[in-house]
């Protein structure tokens, strides 16, 4: 009577990607985002996500199936892959922290937006305009103005890469 | 709870339509870019007040310094100054050398971490001008407001005070 619940097959779910592929995942490891949860208790096995593209989904599900078996015993093993996770473009981090955020998953939130102010705080503005994207919409004058209204912020080098 | 949401609770189902609008270009939803900005210290916020109209706007709005508030606090205890602060200052007053005040005299400017200033109301006194004062400048988080106490007290005994006064930021009274 026992054997029969122990051989009870995973559920897995089939979530499609807005360039639609199509992955196969385990349900335990899906539901770590409360979106697929709040789709899965619905009774939903297909979820189609229209906003997250192939190439973060695939290091999104790594990112899931990691710390989806998480215990005690590998704790320095996960660290290093958020270590390695992270250590990519800015433009790659800002994919992921938009799906992340769409995949409600607060976890791998709070580690890229920690991670992208982390790399841009000792920034100058030039270059965070660069990496954010940005046009300047303030005039010579205005730019001027606010600069020496903090000026105090201003005080030292900042750094100019864009990585 | 999402980070996002805290910030911008009723633009969920908008933002989902702006990020699939912007397919080509990999730009950040603004209400991404205020929980990214919300973990930047204050020095990097100062400067980056001059990146553009829309990030001045954000990193000083009351929602933002609130949120950007409440997770400094959460992360390192010690770092705000939550408790009352407490000073005894000669009738003239200087504060030049405090934190949280600027300007010495009886128009005292406050002065948050962004560095926004504010007239603070005369305190009328009828006492005279031999005693201390004791100032207090506090954060109440229940009224999600700043106060400041004004005791005077003849010749510095706090048993000895013959008027309180108190300041809120919020009521500007």
């Amino acid at each position: 009577m026992a054997s029969t619940t122990e051989t009870k097959q995973k559920k897995m779910l089939i979530l499609k990607s807005a360039d639609n592929d199509e992955f196969e995942i385990e349900e335990s490891v899906g539901v770590q985002s409360e979106t697929i949860k709040n789709l899965v208790e619905d009774g939903f096995t297909f979820v189609p996500l229209p906003n997250v593209y192939t190439k973060a989904l695939i290091k999104i599900i790594d990112y899931l199936k990691k710390h989806a078996n998480k215990t005690d015993s590998n704790d320095e093993e996960i660290k290093t892959f958020d270590k390695d996770f992270v250590n990519t473009t800015f433009d790659d981090l800002f994919e992921l922290v938009s799906a992340a955020n769409y995949l409600h998953i607060s976890c791998l939130m709070n580690m890229l937006c920690q991670t992208i102010a982390d790399r841009i705080k000792d920034k100058s503005p030039e270059a965070v305009r660069k990496i954010f994207h940005i046009n300047c919409d303030y005039t010579p004058e205005e730019e001027a103005k606010i600069r020496k209204a903090n000026a105090q912020a201003f005080e030292g080098q900042f750094d100019e890469s864009l990585d | 709870m999402q980070p996002a949401e805290v910030l911008n609770g009723e633009n969920i189902e908008g933002k989902q339509e702006n990020s699939k609008s912007n397919e080509q270009e990999i730009l950040v939803c603004f209400d991404l870019v205020s929980t990214i900005l919300s973990r930047l210290p204050v020095k990097s916020l100062l400067r980056f007040r001059s990146i553009s109209k829309s990030w001045l706007a954000l990193i000083g709005s009351p929602e933002f310094i609130k949120y950007h508030l409440s997770l400094s606090t959460n992360k390192n205890k010690d770092y705000t100054n939550h408790k009352v602060m407490l000073r005894i200052a000669q009738p003239e007053l200087n504060l030049k050398d405090y934190s949280v005040m600027d300007e010495p005299n009886l128009d005292y400017q406050m002065k948050s971490s962004v560095r926004k200033y504010k007239k603070l109301p005369d305190f009328e006194t009828k006492s005279s001008n031999d005693g201390h004062f004791i100032y207090g400048f506090g954060y109440d988080e229940i009224h999600d407001d700043y106060k400041i106490m004004r005791i005077f007290s003849n010749k510095g005994r706090l048993h000895d005070f013959q008027e309180i006064n108190m300041y809120s930021l919020r009521n500007n009274s």
